[in-house]
Parts: C-alpha cells; sequence; structure tokens
C-alpha cells in the first residue's frame, strides 16, 4: 500500500530570510515576498534544537515554513535566527554536576552549565527528572527552570558519581 | 559675567555631583525593583532592574549602575516570554534594548509586574526639579502600580515553594476475590512450584544451604564450650585450657558472624534474581491475556499482584524458606546434643510435644481463616483507594468528599478490627508458650540439680542442658509464629500462579502464520458473538467488505456495532462462524501480524505518560522526527503541538491529561496516520468534540481514508456521509445496507434513525 504522508511546507533555505527590524522584530522574506512579524518554534526544542525549526507568522500563528536545518540558512539570517531562539528558549545545558545533596525535604544540585553555575533546587526529584532518550533527561527544578542534562559518559568522574547517587 | 575655566569645571563637576546624587536617591526609591539572573552575554548574574519615576535602572549585584533608559525614549516595554523564562524588551527611541533576561523563577515576578509598568509608562515624566524624594514618597498613582509591588514583594523563595503539588501517593493498590480459594488449592504442588524457580540457582541454593548448615553447628558450638569452661572451673581445670576455650569461643563467635555476611550477600543476590524472574513471567503473562480477561477484573489489581506478590515469594524463598529450614534443623541438631548431655531427663521433655503438634494443628486452619480475613480487609481498603483516585473528577464534581472519606473510614476500620484480632490471638498463644518453656526449665533445674548434686551429672552439663532446652523450644515457637508468614505466602503464589496459569481468550492456532502484506478484504461467515454467553450480541453475521471500501456502522446503542470492530481485532473470538482477511480466517493470523495492519482511533483516546512525538510514534518506534511531523500535519496536529512551549517533546501527562479531547483525538490520528495501516476502525472518532474541532478530525480523518478499508461508528449521522457503504445493525443483525440515499428511500430502520435525530437537532445539514 502506498503511503498517504504528503511533505508540505518543506522550505528550500534559500526562500527564506529573517531578520531584525528596528523594533527589534523578527521578520521574513520568503521567495521574495514580505511575510511580516514572524516567530519561531522548535518543533524538537531538546533533542533537535537546531533542527525543524517552525516559521509562523506571529499574529494568526499560521506556519509559513518549516525550516529542515539552522545552518542551511544564510549567514544574517541563521544570525537572526539564533538570536531569536536564543531568546525564546533558555535552557542551560549541565556541562558539570558539582553535588547532587539532599538538605531536609530538598534536594540541591550544584551545577555548572553553559550559562554559567547554577543551583537547582528540586522538592520532589523524581517528578523532576525526564528521560528524553538514552543519555538525554530534562532536569526541572522547583522554579520551573529546565535544564539539559546529556552526554554523562563525556563528563568528569565526579559528574558520574554524583548522578550514579540518584539514578 | 564671564567665568573662567576653572569656575566652569567646577559648576560642571557640581552639576554632575548633584545629578549622580538625585540619581541615587531616585533609585534608592524605586517603586519597581526586578531581579534578573541571566546577562546579555547569557550567562548566569544576578542584577536588579529599578524603575523610578524617570527611568529604567539596570543595577549589578554591588549596586553599580549598569545602564539607564531614561522613560522619555522608551516608546513601549514588552515582555517576551520564553520555554524556562523570559526577557523584558524596551522599544526605545534608539531600536530595541534587552532591559533584562529572566530564568523561570524571576521571569514570574517580571510577567506580574507588567501591569503596572504598562501603566507606569504611560503616566507623563515629572518636570525637572521636582523633588525626587517627594516624589517618590508619594503613594504611585493608578491601580497598576499595587501589582508591581505585589511583584516586587514576592521572594523567588516564595515561587519556589508554591503548593499544589501533592505528595506521591505511593502505597500497595488493589487486590481483587480470587476464582479459586485458598484453602482447596493443592498446597505441596504449589510449594514445588514455588521452589521450582529457585532451581535455575542451584549453585547459590547449594552454597547457602552448606553456609547454613555450618553456621548451625557454629551456633551449637559456644553452648557447648561453655559446659567445658564450666567444669574446668568446678572440676579443677588449669589456666591454658581456659584460655583456649576462650580463644575457641572467640573463633566460633568470629567464624558465625563471617558466614552470616556471606550468606547474606549470597541471599541478597538470589533473591534479586528470583524476583526479577518471578515478576517478568507474572508480567508476559499479563500481555499474553486476552481483552475478555482484563474486562471481567479490576485492573489495578495487577499492579499489587506484579509487585507485591512477587515480593512476598521472594522474602519467602530468600529468607523464610531458609529460616524454617534452618530452625528445623537446629531443632534436631540440639535434641541430639540434649540426648547425648542426659537421654532420660530428654525423654521426659519430650512428653509434651505431641501435645504442641495437636496445638499447632488445631491453630493451623484458624490462622488460614484470619489471615484470609485480614487480607480481604486490606484488599477492601486498597479498593476504595484505587476506585477514589481513578474517579476523582466525578467525586469532586458531586462534592462527594465526605462520603468518599467514611466509605474509606469503614473499611479500614474493618481492617483495624482484623489486625486486632490477629494480634490477639498471638498475644494469647505466645505467653502460653514462655510459660511452657519457663515451666520445663524449672523441671531441667530441679532433675538436673538433683543429678548434679548426687553427682551424676556435672554443672556445665546442667547448665548447657538448660541452655539448650531454651535453643530447643525457640524453633518451635518460630514454627507456630511462621504459619502466618507461610499462609500469605501460599496465598500470594495463587494469585500470581493465577494469572500465569490463566489461558487465553483468543489464543492463536498452530499452524498461525504473520501475514506479509494486505489487501482489505474482510468477511464475516455467520459470525455470532456474546459477551456473556446467555446474552448473544451479534446474531449471525454475514457481510464483505471490499479492499479500499469506506463503510459506516449505524445502529442503536447495544446493536453490536462496537463488538463487531472488537472481533475484527480479535479482542474476542466469535462463538460461531468465522471472520477473514483477504480469504484467512483471522484465528490462523498471528495476533501481532493482524493488529500492525490495523489503526484504530477510538473515542476515549489512550496516551501513554511520554511526549507527543513519542505517542505519535507509539506503533513505529524508529519513526524519523519528519515522519512524524508529517503525520501530526496530516491529523491537523502540527499546529496546536507548534503553539506548546516545548512542542513535540511536551509531555502529555498520565492518560495525556493535559491535553483536550480535541487535541489527543488528532494525536491519535496522527499516530494512525504513522502506523499506515491497510485497515482503519474508526469508533466514534468524533464524539466528544466541539463542532470546529470536529471539523478539523473530520478533514484529517478524510485524508487517512483514502485507500484504507474503514470500518467507521458515528453516532451523529452526518459523519459518515462519505461512506461507500452503510450497514445498519438492529438488536444483533444486519438490517439494511446501502448508501445513505438507498436507506432513506426505503425508509427503514436508518431512515427512522435519521428523522429521530433530526427532531432531536432540528438540523437536517445534521443528519446525513
Amino acid at each position: 500500500m502506498t503511503n498517504n504522508l504528503v511533505y508540505m511546507n518543506r522550505a528550500k533555505p534559500d526562500d527564506v530570510l529573517l531578520y531584525h527590524n528596528r523594533e527589534g522584530y523578527l521578520k521574513a522574506v520568503r521567495g521574495g515576498e514580505q511575510m511580516g512579524r514572524v516567530k519561531l518554534v522548535r518543533c524538537f526544542p531538546y533533542s533537535l534544537p537546531d533542527r525543524l525549526i517552525s516559521i509562523r507568522s506571529y499574529e494568526d500563528n499560521v506556519e509559513i515554513a518549516l525550516l529542515a536545518e539552522l545552518d542551511l540558512l544564510e549567514e544574517e539570517s541563521r544570525q537572526a535566527a539564533v538570536l531569536e531562539l536564543e531568546r525564546s528558549y533558555i535552557i542551560p545545558r549541565i556541562e558539570r554536576i558539582v553535588s547532587i545533596r539532599k538538605k531536609g525535604s530538598e534536594w540541591i544540585w550544584s551545577v555548572e552549565t553553559d550559562y554559567g553555575p547554577s543551583t537547582l533546587r528540586m522538592s520532589i526529584l523524581h517528578e523532576g527528572i525526564h528521560e528524553l532518550s538514552d543519555d538525554r533527561w530534562i532536569v526541572t527544578d522547583d522554579d520551573q527552570r529546565r535544564y539539559e542534562l546529556s552526554g554523562l559518559e563525556r563528563m568528569d568522574r565526579n559528574s558520574r558519581e554524583q548522578w550514579g547517587k540518584i539514578s | 559675567m564671564a567665568r573662567t575655566p576653572k569656575q566652569h569645571k567646577a559648576i560642571v563637576e557640581g552639576e554632575a555631583a548633584g545629578a549622580a546624587s538625585a540619581l541615587r536617591q531616585r533609585l534608592d526609591g524605586a517603586w519597581l525593583k526586578l531581579s534578573g539572573d541571566i546577562n546579555e552575554a547569557r550567562q548566569f548574574e544576578s542584577y536588579r532592574i529599578l524603575f523610578t519615576d524617570r527611568e529604567v535602572a539596570v543595577l549589578n549585584d554591588r549596586g553599580q549602575l549598569q545602564r539607564r533608559y531614561p522613560k522619555g525614549m522608551i516608546d513601549e516595554i514588552e515582555f517576551r516570554q520564553a520555554l524556562s523564562g523570559g526577557a523584558l524588551i524596551l522599544m526605545t527611541r534608539d531600536g530595541m534594548r534587552e532591559a533584562g533576561r529572566f530564568s523561570a523563577g524571576h521571569a514570574e515576578a517580571c510577567a506580574k509586574a507588567m501591569p503596572a509598568i504598562s501603566a507606569w509608562l504611560d503616566e507623563p515624566v515629572p518636570v525637572p526639579g521636582f523633588s525626587p524624594l517627594l516624589e517618590t514618597s508619594a503613594p504611585a498613582s493608578g491601580s497598576g502600580r499595587d501589582s508591581g509591588s505585589q511583584a516586587e514583594q514576592e521572594p523567588a523563595s516564595d515561587a519556589r515553594r508554591r503548593p499544589g503539588r501533592a505528595c506521591a501517593v505511593c502505597g500497595r493498590r488493589l487486590l481483587h476475590r480470587r476464582t479459586k480459594c485458598l484453602r482447596c488449592s493443592n498446597k505441596a504442588k504449589m510449594f514445588r512450584r514455588i521452589l521450582a524457580y529457585a532451581s535455575p540457582h542451584r549453585k547459590l541454593m547449594k552454597a547457602s544451604g552448606i553456609l547454613l548448615l555450618l553456621s548451625i553447628l557454629l551456633e551449637l558450638l559456644p553452648t557447648y564450650l561453655m559446659k567445658l569452661l564450666i567444669d574446668n572451673f568446678t572440676l579443677g581445670g588449669n589456666p591454658s585450657t581456659l584460655l583456649l576455650l576462650i580463644g575457641a569461643m572467640a573463633g566460633a563467635h568470629l567464624a558465625g558472624t563471617g558466614l552470616s555476611m556471606a550468606r547474606s550477600y549470597i541471599g541478597l543476590r538470589f533473591g534479586g534474581k528470583l524476583m526479577g524472574d518471578i515478576r517478568k513471567d507474572a508480567f508476559a503473562s499479563l500481555m499474553r491475556l486476552s481483552l475478555g480477561f482484563f474486562d471481567r477484573r479490576q485492573v489495578s489489581q495487577f499492579i499489587g499482584r506484579v509487585q507485591n506478590d512477587t515480593e512476598e515469594l521472594k522474602q519467602f524463598l530468600t529468607e523464610g524458606f531458609i529460616q524454617i529450614l534452618s530452625q528445623v534443623l537446629m531443632a534436631v541438631g540440639v535434641l541430639g546434643l540434649l540426648f547425648y548431655l542426659n537421654a532420660p531427663l530428654t525423654w521426659m521433655i519430650l512428653i509434651p510435644l505431641p501435645f504442641l503438634a495437636l496445638g499447632m494443628l488445631w491453630l493451623w486452619p484458624r490462622v488460614q481463616v484470619m489471615w484470609y480475613s485480614q487480607w480481604m480487609g486490606t484488599m477492601g481498603v486498597n479498593n476504595v483507594i484505587g476506585e477514589t483516585l481513578q474517579g476523582i473528577r466525578v467525586i469532586k464534581a458531586f462534592a462527594q468528599e465526605k462520603r468518599e472519606k467514611e466509605r474509606f473510614g469503614k473499611a479500614n476500620d474493618l481492617l483495624v478490627k482484623k489486625m486486632i484480632s490477629m494480634g490477639n490471638m498471638w498475644i494469647g498463644i505466645s505467653p502460653v508458650f514462655s510459660l511452657v518453656i519457663a515451666a520445663f526449665g524449672l523441671l531441667v533445674w530441679y532433675m538436673g540439680g538433683r543429678h548434679v548434686l548426687d553427682g551424676s551429672m556435672s554443672l556445665g552439663s546442667l547448665t548447657a542442658y538448660a541452655s539448650y532446652l531454651v535453643m530447643f523450644f525457640g524453633p518451635l515457637q518460630f514454627m507456630g509464629a511462621s504459619l502466618g508468614m507461610i499462609n500469605r505466602v501460599m496465598g500470594s503464589a495463587e494469585r500470581i500462579f493465577e494469572i500465569m496459569d490463566a489461558p487465553s481468550d483468543t489464543p492463536d492456532r498452530e499452524n498461525a502464520s504473520p501475514l506479509p502484506a494486505v489487501q482489505g478484504e474482510i468477511r464475516f461467515e455467520g459470525v455470532r458473538y456474546g459477551y456473556d454467553k446467555q446474552r448473544t450480541v451479534l446474531k449471525g453475521i454475514d457481510l464483505a467488505i471490499r479492499p479500499g471500501e469506506m463503510v459506516g456502522l449505524v445502529g442503536h446503542s447495544g446493536a453490536g456495532k462496537t463488538t463487531l470492530i472488537n472481533l475484527v481485532c480479535r479482542f474476542y473470538d466469535p462463538d460461531d462462524g468465522r471472520i477473514c482477511l483477504d480469504g484467512i480466517d483471522l484465528r490462523d493470523i498471528r495476533q501481532e501480524s493482524l493488529r500492525s495492519h490495523i489503526g484504530v482511533v477510538l473515542q476515549e483516546t489512550f496516551l501513554f505518560d511520554g511526549t507527543i512525538a513519542q505517542n505519535i510514534a507509539y506503533g513505529m518506534k524508529d519513526a524519523t522526527p519528519e515522519r512524524i511531523i508529517e503525520a501530526a500535519r496530516i491529523a491537523n496536529a502540527h499546529s496546536f503541538i507548534c503553539g506548546f512551549p516545548e512542542g513535540y517533546e511536551t509531555r502529555v501527562g498520565e492518560r495525556g491529561h493535559r491535553l483536550s479531547g480535541g487535541e489527543k483525538q488528532r494525536i491519535a490520528i496522527a499516530r494512525a496516520v504513522l502506523l499506515d495501516p491497510a485497515i482503519l476502525i474508526l469508533d466514534e472518532a468524533t464524539a466528544s468534540v466541539d463542532t470546529e474541532t470536529e471539523r478539523e478530525i473530520q478533514e484529517a480523518l478524510a485524508r487517512l481514508i483514502r485507500g484504507r478499508t474503514t470500518i467507521a461508528i458515528a453516532h451523529r449521522l452526518s459523519t459518515l456521509r462519505g461512506a461507500d457503504r452503510l450497514i445498519v445493525l438492529d438488536n444483533g443483525r444486519i438490517a439494511e445496507t446501502g448508501t445513505h440515499d438507498e436507506l432513506y428511500k426505503s425508509k427503514g430502520t436508518y431512515y427512522r434513525l435519521v428523522e429521530s435525530q433530526k427532531q432531536m437537532t432540528e438540523s437536517p445539514q445534521e443528519v446525513g
């Protein structure tokens, strides 16, 4: 039986231009046509942060294009997209676990991230750790801040030991 | 008057100092202070954003001014929400400026303050020269400021500890009535079956057994050494023998401790493996069982069976069984030593043993009944908890919390009563045992004392004898206490084996084979079926559905529509007749293979606790993200998924409770699209959604149906307008078949259904 899947809205990267206007709004031009203010949505913000980005009109949330990969954009557009995505997704990546300890009813993580050192406080540990795939987790603290934890094998011994205490 | 350059410089410096001082005063009296924690370089850094009457200022954590935006330069202020945070954006005359960026904990305070900030921006900038102190001390105008102040006052730590997180409910789940009576089952057979689980770990068992024997010997040794020690004192020994005996006793204790550690180590490994094996078997058996098995039972009870009953069996196999064995061996060993020390006295103390045995026999059935009754009490409590949690929405909606509390209270009281009566029995028995032991102890001291006095027995032998007697009664007492444990284990074993032994209602035939490709022709030949054999639902269905045909099933409630599709999925097998797919009896096709060709979209969509992407890809684990997105597009789900901050990686929660009915439905459609099945079954797929959502779902279904054999059930007959053929079921039989127009014209059952819907909706458009 033939597959019913029909590929739509697959944008050719060179078709789409992205830039910030003077007011700081992200705007898009597609095939020479001005598309107005847009927003960028990561379809898979954790596992594929630079792939499958939906460019949607800001006002009515209609998809203008689906970018297969950010790197395929022309450099200036890519920079504008990165800037916009950085503003829209604040997900520090844990690079080192300094300590995980329990103090009273709270779990306190001391970590180093690509945003710098940080402390996470979690009252219910198991509810804050979600496995996305093998060796990739999202850790959400009591403030609802999300941190990406991945590549434990590449981390130092202390990080692995700290993680081993709770996993 | 002309000023000298020096004077000019002094004036300028004086003005600058004055301005700085005024700014400092304004900052001190800022009406709103927000905390930011991510700097422009995208690094964590604490700083404060202060709103005075004239400006927005950013100060670092040492209080130094970093940036200042005069109010007159700001046209607009916007809070841009981000996933897990946000940013405060100022539209100034020089372009866009980011005043601060926040992670989630701080972003909330900023978002809350936005109405006050907007109100502040709308106010005119105060006239220069107006006393800043006076301005800041004046109450803030506009109601918006108040909410801003609240945002300021809310410390991050309070936000962190906001309520609404219930403690995770842990504890045992439902157990339910069993099909077999505990007292009627064959205990020996079951016991052998439990032990059979230990047979793959024979080596560990043997090692454990040898260690057990050694430790029993070591346990008996110190008492005998004590006898020698006392004799050494009383019968004139020497210091070197004393030292030797003390050394031997220390050695026995040391070796005993070592053996005990080794046994615990083996027990842990052995127990863990055993529990894993039993649990795996129990779960595999559950997966093997047909839907009919679960229809007849409360499903949550199986959590308890797989977890708690397995744990009970493991406890028995690793500890209980060994303990019983060691106590028996200990009793035999002690008895031998008692005979060795004083045979006539030992014969005497054995006299009451038959009476004790009779007592045990009398006690056994009573303990059994009491354990059973206590288990029922526990089950009652678990049932109330399980049922209440499952129906929590209804309970809350009808404000029946009090009633449920009372219901739980009753079940709980009953359990407490049972536990107390069980305890009472042991309270009565244990002291009697102790009394018997004490009486025999006194008897031994009296009789033995006389032997010591007349010189036929040494003092050491008497002391050792008395100690061994206590050791002999210990195992007997343990046997009494372990009656409860044995009963519990037997109950658990029975519940586990009940699952393992339950036959599947829909077994594959021996020669069943997988079906690689499917055309999609479905044929019913004289199919009869009833969930309850006394009440037949389908009464002789003969029907042929062509490949790629869309068939709509129509009929009153209870006419047999859902039953018909349940039979196609082989959730049940017909009592009579057969169903064929491409000419092959469904029972000759491997169930797994059959179901891989069938896509199902039901009214009640079940989503697993995972991400949206994982749920869409449920039937196809290796689907690429691109295919998942395309399936979601076809199902009209892509748009709303992109509306979630975490997109396809949004967790849907248990049973998808974080999504609306229409959203869940479209995810189920996407799941079916991705599976790309030859046969599609739609059971009231649009029943519980609003008209707009229904339109979107219908659109998605129309794309999905193309080229597939489809069987659809819908109450709203309008949704079946696109069907190639309608099958009207009435009381388990096919009443009519044909297109909408043909059936409507013939003025039969279908006509009456349409007319009755017309009257209800008063809209001919809605009824086909």
